[in-house]
């Protein structure tokens, strides 16, 4: 098992190079001078060059990149050019507040679906098999930002019952983290739904009836593990999602997340901020993916061997 | 009480699904008696699993139905049996092997905890001495008691049918249905696995129903053999009856068809030309009139009956009725 991981983590390496150059450039395709936005509308050309130089921006890409990840590796993830302030500091205050709400949000929409897809694919082709089908399409389909400004408007503002944004009270998590768990809430359902229905139908469930096993051990006893392994995936990929794609969500909340961090930077054209906070995702969610597969070789047997 | 343990009487399965009534099973009957092996013969959708999964009471449902019929086992209606009854005899008294041992094994969990969760299940007795007891029956089956820690797939397909029988014996079961349990095997491990089941059969005195589709494996492992097409019985007899003397066309057509090493024709090998009766329309008559190369008037009017051409030997046929031609 020690070994599995650790072939696991080192083949992780060259995937985090190709994730940093791509941030990297993806970055530096966005319009724009960096040095003009930095020097400010009113600066003249030379203060322009000035600030080129003493950011490096006059440099090769390449030089620039090794430059950026050098820092990197020391910690150090540039300063934003709007605020002044470390984006190493600012993360750490905002990447634990996105963190907390991808872990509530995944928690509910694992619980919640794993439990809605085991009840619905043992009543196959019942009404509550297809209202939650209906419902799971209906949430895929919700982009989580309308879904959280509908909620707002509904019971904050209708009903009045909770707080419109405030990161204080935990009560405040309710609307964000219901809001963004709804897209993953139908993915895991329907997927364990499916993977329930496909275990379901294997032999070795009609063996484990004849052996004389009841419903609910069959169900939990003999299909459930069967069917986790891809349904863990799942939850796994929407953890990796939330951690980085509350992004909008996170904007309509006014939850002080590294979304909320990304966006405001993106409007203002704050490459170094944008340029390593999505690293950062990038990062925690080559992690994720990580952790998700060593979780797949608990469970599933076959992997240990190869 | 009779000295059959397991008796099928009229039995009707059809299967209700969007396209129209599928009717697997029409009238299917025949008896086990202790201790003895019932060859299952048939083609493929003579309703030789179906049977057998009612007998457990496992039908799928919806879309099955039993229609009517009584399924006796130890004079009791299996069909009538509450949940729970049902439960406690499967894989206690009456358990079943399947076809495919590939997949008739949880990936997921080591095999010792798959069999002992079958024995503590129904003998009452803890995780230890459930363990102890699979290991036995491993050795029984000639695999080592160690493997009990390993998972599936780290089995042969033989070994994994060894398995799956070692399970099916595990609580000393009255009634083993072994389904096509050599189907899936190659030709080695097909004759090590029915050596395996004879002796266990000498050994424990279980009734075995033993479906098939290969007369080669019948006649190694039966007592008696029971001819099934389009989901009732054509003829019946003891392994000897039928072997040396088939009345059915149907029958006769089937070891015609045994390739025969003796003949110095190398022609291509013999058929029952046609296939068996859409389920969905039926015939009037005798469901093997269209096929069959004897076929009367009377076949496509009349459904015939059993007929009692020996002792210990039925056959459902018109050939055979009082008045048309002699035996």
């Amino acid at each position: 098992m020690i070994k599995y991981i650790c072939k696991r983590v080192i083949s992780l390496l060259p995937v985090l190079i190709v994730v940093s150059m791509l941030v990297f450039l993806v970055v530096h395709l966005m319009p724009g001078d960096p040095a003009r936005i930095i020097a400010g509308e009113m600066a003249t050309e030379e203060d322009v060059e000035r600030i080129r130089t003493a950011y490096g921006l006059d440099l090769p890409l390449y030089r620039q990149y090794f430059n950026y990840m050098r820092g990197v590796l020391k910690g150090d993830l540039g300063t934003s050019t709007r605020t002044h302030r470390a984006v190493s500091e600012e993360l750490a205050i905002r990447f634990p507040k996105t963190f907390q709400l991808a872990l509530w949000a995944t928690f509910v929409a694992a619980v919640l679906g794993v439990g809605i897809g085991i009840l619905s694919s043992s009543m196959r082709y019942s009404v509550l098999d297809n209202v939650v089908s209906f419902l799971a399409l209906l949430g895929l389909a919700t982009p989580p930002f309308y879904l959280g400004l509908m909620c707002i408007l509904f019971f904050c503002v209708n009903l009045g019952w909770l707080p419109i944004s405030s990161d204080v009270a935990r009560i405040a998590l309710i609307l964000p983290v219901a809001s963004v768990s709804a897209r993953s809430l139908a993915v895991i359902a329907r997927m364990t739904r499916s993977s329930m229905l496909e275990v379901l139908g294997q032999d070795y469930i009609m063996m484990a009836k004849a052996q004389g096993f009841s419903n609910r051990k069959v169900v939990f006893g003999c299909a459930l593990k069967n069917a986790m392994t891809t349904v863990i995936t799942t939850i796994g990929l929407q953890f990796g999602v939330l951690l980085g794609g509350a992004v909008v969500t996170e904007k309509v909340f006014g939850w002080p997340g590294i979304g909320d961090y990304l966006v405001t930077a993106i409007k203002a054209r704050d490459f170094m901020v944008v340029q390593s906070t999505v690293l950062v995702i990038a990062l925690s969610y080559v992690i994720v993916n990580l952790i998700v597969d060593l979780l797949y070789a608990l469970i599933n047997p076959k992997i240990k061997l190869s | 009480m009779s000295d059959n343990l397991l008796e099928i009487k009229d039995l009707h399965i059809e299967f209700r699904t969007f396209d129209g009534v599928v009717k697997a099973i029409n009238g299917m009957s025949f008896n086990v008696p202790r201790g003895k092996t019932i060859g299952l013969v048939g083609e493929t959708g003579a309703g030789k699993t179906t049977t057998a999964l009612a007998v457990m009471g496992l039908v799928p449902s919806p879309p099955g139905v039993i229609t009517s019929g009584q399924i006796l086992f130890e004079g009791e209606d299996v069909l009538k049996m509450s949940n729970l009854k049902l439960r406690n005899i499967r894989g206690d008294k009456i358990s079943m092997i399947f076809q495919n041992p590939m997949t008739s094994l949880n990936p997921v969990y080591r095999i010792g905890k798959q069999m002992s969760d079958v024995i503590m299940m129904h003998q009452n007795v803890d995780r230890k001495t459930a363990e102890q007891r699979a290991g036995d029956m491993l050795e029984i089956v000639g695999i080592r008691r160690e493997r009990l820690n390993n998972y599936p797939h780290e089995f042969s397909g033989g070994m994994k049918q060894r398995v799956c029988i070692a399970m099916g014996l595990s609580c000393n079961p009255q009634l083993l249905i072994a389904d096509e349990p050599t189907t899936a095997l190659d030709v080695t491990i097909q004759a090590q696995i029915l050596e395996l089941m004879k002796g266990l059969k000498e050994k424990y005195n279980t009734s075995t129903i033993f479906i098939t589709h290969a007369l080669g494996v019948v006649a190694e492992i039966a007592d008696y053999v029971v001819v099934a097409y389009a989901g009732m019985v054509i003829e019946q007899g003891s392994l000897k009856e039928i072997f040396t003397d088939p009345k059915h066309p149907y029958t006769k057509g089937l070891f015609a068809c045994l390739p025969d090493i003796d003949s110095e024709s190398s022609g291509a090998l013999k058929v029952i030309p046609g296939a068996m009766p859409d389920p969905m329309q039926l015939p009037v008559g005798c469901k093997f009139c269209k096929r069959c190369p004897e076929a009367m008037k009377i076949c496509y009017m009349k459904e015939p009956e059993d007929i009692e051409i020996a002792e210990e030997h039925k056959v459902r046929c018109h050939l055979y009725q009082m008045g048309s031609k002699k035996q």
